[in-house]
């Protein structure tokens, strides 16, 4: 036995340790090394239909060299599946390409048109997770990624955070990966996406794009999206602006020359709260009731607002706006034959419908009819009102 | 061999640690997945059946405890031995570790796969295998205080990860849970019984009966243990339902950790990945309880030394784990276990509390002259 500082330390534990110890040795060749330089990180990558079943991607990583002059590399590739694409890829690249980064998966309208499960679906993978964008673009996805942004950077950390940040800010849904999946494969709902262009020198939102399962119907502009986002989820901190008729309004401005019919009115700061009732179930009737509390931040024509009956005529045009507006936005959804509100959802959780399926719902949902209610309080004013 | 041990109160453990004993030895790999299982045979109801299986464990803990009480000090293999007799009894001590060894099996496979899946692609199973199983040796020769000892740390280390769940849930459509009792009664229970592979395990206190410093807290203490895997179990199994929709659900094969990949750090990329790893030390006292179990039961019938026994079972486990190559294999093997499992964890105990009580009834009225004390 041997002696450490006066203790005993028996030989055949130190052994059996050591042997224990030993596989750990062996699996340290299990797994092939990636190196991060020589690893292309993927950040974004655009998809376009060429023929039926063939698929262009064109991709946009980071460059980290001091040598080159351009801060991006933009390739583009040919293929029918997503690991043939990648497959192409690797032979038109200096370092292996792998999507653990990528952050925006782009679509064209045409392959949104045809449907966009195929590609989302396969990027359904542990190297990819369930964090990424998806959105559509208007035009073609080769033409977004491959232009130059001096300005802005790398194309995909760019286009994730404008569309993270405009999802914090709530004027636009979440597309992540996972929801994209969430609402295709739910009964009653369906995906909606951000809807992007190119415009001159920088790229724009355009707006909202509605999808039916998962192909492309059409779009909606960011106003009609906040009543879409009115009816299925919250507001804490949302904007909005609108015209309000000045009928009942009596200007306090003693320089207001020409009484217009409308005035524009801002509103932010919104908190909502929706309720959805389902009133009968053939046909589908929702009773909508919105409670809205908003600042008041901006209104051209100037009146009296300390007069409370002043303010509530304002609150009562408000109101009355924007039930009319909910009416014609699921008007146009029930058109177009999507439900990105989640009506569906509505009547699958409140009515005891076995195994309600899409297809059905989508019957019942061409009928359904609905009322509107919106309860509108102005809190607050901005400072110099 | 005897009946009752008595274990020298050195070797002894405290009641109270019989939580984290029963609650780690219940959670292991299927935490990871269970979710999509229930829900296929139970639909957006499976939380029910969550409820209904943990009942039903309650139940088991409790007929253990008491089939354990009627005996001084005694663990499964001496009841057998006493209530069937020396030939039955030992077929049946060899049968339950038999299924000991096949869930310990079981558990290194379903772990290795998710490494498999998750993180080292092409690894091959009998490296990751050796490496866990070496780690388990160590800490099984140094007796059952080191793998209590174990244990402890573990539940520490891993209790913390439930507070990360607050940002999945903020993602959650609780309209998905609703309507409730959609589903009918035969569903119900069967996604009760599914839930059995997950909840497997609480029949260890059989073999830690006699260890306890105790006898009547350490029962007490392991029905709390198995209050605390329902209540994880529950909460898991409304992440996932709020989380996912049921088509979606249905094809999301570890609904666990693929919620996790929606947690964001700004200093880790992938959550995910540290859970994967961080499961090692969940399933090892899984693994270390199981086989010290078996181990003991070659101790106590054929006294063979601590050592001798723990290396045999772990080589039988690593061999075992070869055969399983493909994620088919895997996953039919884990299915076996789990209708093993439904009966030697729950219909067993009730049948062996049946048998003790009408043995003891038999010894009372005279037949036999040993004594027992009843309780």
């Amino acid at each position: 036995m041997r002696q450490v500082k006066g203790r005993r330390v028996p030989k055949r534990e130190i052994l059996l340790l050591l042997l224990s110890m030993l596989p750990v040795l062996l699996i340290s060749g299990c797994e092939p090394t990636h190196v991060l330089d020589e690893t292309t990180l993927i950040t974004g990558m655009g998809f376009d239909l060429i023929e039926n079943d063939l698929y262009r991607a064109t991709i946009t990583a980071p460059v980290v060299s001091s040598m080159v002059s351009h801060k991006d590399q933009i390739v583009s590739a040919t293929g029918s599946s997503l690991y043939g694409i990648m497959n192409s890829l690797d032979l038109q690249l200096d370092r292996r390409p792998r999507l653990g980064q990528l952050r925006i998966v782009l679509f064209s309208e045409d392959i949104a048109r045809k449907g966009i499960y195929p590609i989302a679906g396969a990027l359904d993978l542990v190297e990819v997770g369930i964090r990424p964008y998806i959105a559509i673009v208007s035009g073609n996805a080769y033409d977004l990624v491959n232009a130059a942004y001096p300005a802005q950077g790398n194309l995909g950390v760019y286009l994730y955070y404008t569309i993270y940040k405009n999802v914090r800010g709530e004027q636009l849904p979440s597309p992540t990966l996972h929801e994209f999946i969430r609402d295709y494969y739910g009964e009653g709902s369906d995906a909606f996406l951000p809807y992007i262009e190119k415009k001159g020198d920088s790229i724009k939102i355009k707006g909202v794009a509605l999808l039916k399962d998962d192909k492309f119907v059409g779009w909606v502009k960011p106003d009609k999206a906040f009543f879409i986002k009115l009816m299925c989820d919250q507001f804490r901190t949302g904007l909005f602006q609108l015209s309000i008729s000045t009928k009942d309004l009596k200007s306090v401005n003693p320089y207001e020359k020409n009484k217009g019919k409308m005035t524009p009115i801002v509103l932010d700061t919104i908190r909502s709260n929706q309720t959805v009732k389902l009133v009968s179930k053939n046909p589908p009737t929702f009773d909508v009731q919105i409670e809205m509390s908003a600042r008041l931040a901006e209104m051209r024509y100037k009146v009296n607002f300390e007069s409370k009956k002043v303010m509530r005529t304002i609150e009562r045009e408000v109101e009355k706006n924007m039930e009319k507006k909910m009416a014609e936005v699921v008007k146009l959804l029930q058109k177009l034959d999507v439900d990105p509100i989640g009506f569906g959802e509505k009547y699958r959780s409140l009515s005891h419908a076995k195994n309600l399926k899409k297809e059905d719902w989508r019957k019942l949902f061409k009928k359904a009819k609905f009322t509107y209610k919106v309860k509108m309080n102005i809190i607050r004013l901005s400072v110099t009102n | 061999m005897q009946i009752n041990v008595y274990p020298k109160a050195s070797n002894q453990i405290p009641a109270y640690l019989f939580l984290f004993l029963i609650y780690s030895n219940q959670v292991g790999v299927g935490v990871l997945g269970f979710q999509r299982i229930i829900v296929k045979e139970t639909g957006y109801d499976a939380w029910i059946s969550v409820i209904l299986g943990g009942l039903a464990a309650h139940f088991v803990m409790w007929i253990i405890g008491r089939t354990l009480g009627r005996y001084p000090s005694s663990d499964l293999f001496g009841i057998n031995i006493d209530v069937f007799g020396k030939g039955i009894g030992s077929l049946l001590n060899y049968g339950y570790m038999l299924y000991y060894v096949m869930v310990t099996v079981r558990i290194l496979r379903d772990y290795i796969e998710v490494l498999q899946t998750w993180m080292f692609t092409e690894m091959a199973t009998w490296i990751a295998s050796a490496t866990i199983l070496g780690l388990a040796l160590y800490t099984i020769l140094g007796g059952i205080r080191v793998i209590t000892g174990y244990t402890f740390i573990s539940f520490l280390l891993t209790i913390g990860l439930i507070s990360f769940l607050y940002f999945p849930f903020e993602h959650s459509r609780w309209s998905y849970l609703f309507p409730i009792a959609n589903s009918t009664i035969p569903e119900l229970l069967e996604g009760a019984r599914r839930m059995s592979l997950s909840l497997t395990g609480f029949e260890i206190l059989y073999m830690l009966y006699p260890y306890a410093q105790n006898k009547e807290k350490s029962r007490v203490f392991s029905q709390y243990g198995v209050l605390l895997t329902n209540v994880i179990y529950l909460i898991l199994i409304v992440l996932a339902l709020t989380f996912f929709s049921r088509l979606q659900l249905e094809k999301t094969t570890w609904a666990t950790l693929t919620i996790q990949q929606m947690i964001h750090l700004p200093f880790i990329e992938r959550f995910e990945m540290i859970i994967v790893s961080i499961w090692l030390f969940v399933i090892m006292p899984n693994l270390m309880l199981f086989t010290w179990s078996v181990a003991r039961g070659f101790k106590r019938m054929h006294q063979w030394s601590h050592l001798k026994s723990t290396l045999i079972v772990l080589f039988v486990v690593f061999l075992g784990t070869l055969p399983l190559i493909t994620r088919e294999q895997a996953s039919a093997y884990s299915s076996f276990t789990s209708q093993v499992s439904f009966y030697c964890s729950f219909i067993y105990p009730i049948f062996l509390y049946l048998c003790v009580v009408i043995k003891n009834s038999r010894r009372k009225r005279g037949v036999e002259g040993v004594s027992h004390e009843t309780g």
